[in-house]
């Protein structure tokens, strides 16, 4: 079972979500900025590899920006309370995948938004929140089960479930929270104990 | 009564003096060069005006920039503006344009396509042959204003038409750029550049001079109008957020792509946090 104490836990959690979340804004208020930071599939391919990265800080409205920042700062905060680690690695991974993934969708020639991020620390807390006991378990439950269903509608219709954002200005691509999902269940799972506990014991293979 | 003979030397050097400043001062001359969009789009008041109906904007835009014919009433235009510069113009605008997400791409439509008077008949011509559903028009009005001054007096000497600078130059320079949707005919934003050079020149090199200041004005009427667009396109989003109504929009796939929390995540989290903060208080009480 994880500790779950009254006290807020000591992580390296909080100032960099605080870190990430200014970047968020910065790169917001400063165009040039988007224009050197956000996902372009012709830049990366010519050689600019941050843009994997630092595309998801890129926003294209006050109200994008507001409500994914939203749901970020709301699931660091919980990974901060509850003292989870990994949750940088967590970060960096998914924004890898999500921008591999649309490295295989030609047409998608830019792209921003820290939402697959947001939906892989969802994912990631509620499999972390599945050793709880009691209410928290029957909530991350239900928000896995929640969230899958509504990654997959996404994806079958291409747009967004419930949309907050009344003033798009872009496609919205479902693949991205589907794939941010995807990797916070196998980074929820701690793929890194189990590499840990086998590699303690050498001959592991005898009790398969 | 005062005969001719009775002048003095002196009175009659001032008089000489006055005479010359006079006629130099009169020398003035001025030439205008303009195109217009009204009269390219709209160019006989008898006949029906296109109604604007609610522009569909299909995003990514395809956008066509273009230079309007020249209008018949520019006058001793001593520099008009060439097509390698209006290519060069445009160039330099639509390259200003070409990264913002929401345009796809900026096709610099050469003046021979644009007939005069052409109106949206024209501009359907060249819809077809670009596939831009956007269009750019650029006008201008150039007006170059030449007066003499007091160093003109000099060029009595011969020596001084070579080497002093009596001719004094004004440019007034606008550039304006009306930025139409094709298919509804609706006119999204405009926004003007302005300049203004004075200068001054030799008789000798006055032609080239002018010449310079023209290009020069409408370099700088370019850059303003670059940043007038730009202010203009910020307030033309603002609007389409504030009146849908008016202007609807769409997306092409294959442009930019977005991910965005919707209601369903942020309230999933909402609720994670919300049982946290209420299970800690518990405890702590």
């Amino acid at each position: 079972m994880v500790r779950q104490s009254t006290e807020p836990v000591k992580s390296s959690v909080f100032m960099p979500l605080i870190l990430v979340a200014a970047s968020c804004t910065m790169v917001y208020l400063l165009p040039g900025l988007s224009d050197l930071l956000i996902y372009d599939r012709r830049a990366i391919l010519s050689g600019e590899l941050w843009r994997f990265l630092t595309g998801h800080l890129v926003h294209f409205s006050w109200g994008h920006l507001f409500f994914n920042l939203l749901g970020f700062v709301i699931a660091g905060w919980i990974v901060w309370r509850r003292g989870y680690s990994g949750f940088w690695i967590l970060c960096v991974i998914s924004s890898v995948a999500i921008s591999g993934t649309l490295l295989l969708q030609p047409e998608v020639i830019y792209f921003g938004g820290i939402s697959g991020i947001v939906n892989a620390a969802i994912v990631f807390i509620a499999i972390r929140g599945l050793k709880e006991r009691g209410g928290s378990r029957w909530l991350s439950i239900s928000v896995l089960i929640l969230t899958i269903a509504n990654s997959v509608l996404e994806v079958r219709t291409g747009l967004p479930t419930l949309d907050i954002l009344s003033d798009r200005l872009f496609v919205p691509v479902p693949m991205s929270h589907l794939v941010g999902g995807l990797v916070g269940a196998i980074m929820g799972m701690e793929p890194w104990r189990l590499f840990i506990e086998l590699t303690r014991r050498p001959m592991w293979w005898r009790n398969l | 009564m005062i005969s001719g003979k009775c002048l003095s030397l002196a009175t009659r050097s001032v008089i000489f003096i006055s005479v010359v400043m006079l006629i130099a001062s009169c020398a003035a001359r001025s030439s205008h060069n303009a195109s217009s969009v009204v009269q390219y789009l709209y160019p006989n008041h008898k006949e029906r005006v296109e109604t604007a109906t609610v522009p569909v904007l299909s995003l990514p835009l395809r956008v066509g920039i273009a230079f309007v014919p020249d209008t018949r009433y520019s006058y001793s235009a001593l520099y008009s503006l060439d097509e390698k510069r209006k290519m060069d113009l445009m160039k330099s605008i639509s390259a200003e344009f070409k990264h913002y997400p929401y345009v796809k791409s900026i096709e610099i439509i050469p003046s021979p396509y644009l007939t005069p008077e052409g109106s949206f008949t024209n501009l359907d011509q060249i819809r077809t042959m670009y596939d831009v559903d956007v269009m750019v028009l650029l006008s201008y009005d150039q007006v170059q204003h030449t007066d003499e001054g007091l160093l003109s007096v000099s060029y009595w000497t011969l020596v001084g038409v070579y080497v002093f600078k009596g001719e004094k130059n004004d440019t007034s320079t606008l550039l304006d750029a009306a930025v139409y949707h094709i298919p509804s005919r609706k006119m999204l934003f405009r926004a003007p550049g302005l300049s203004h050079i004075k200068g001054s020149a030799t008789p000798v090199n006055l032609n080239e001079q002018l010449r310079l200041d023209s290009q020069r004005g409408f370099e700088e009427a370019a850059a303003n109008l670059v940043t007038n667009l730009k202010e203009q396109l910020d307030q033309f989003k603002e609007k389409i957020k504030e009146s849908p109504e008016e202007y609807k929009i769409e997306h092409k796939v294959g442009y930019t792509g977005g991910g965005s929390v919707d209601f369903l995540t942020l309230s999933l989290a909402l609720a994670m946090g919300g049982t946290l903060l209420w299970s800690g208080n518990r405890r702590n009480r």
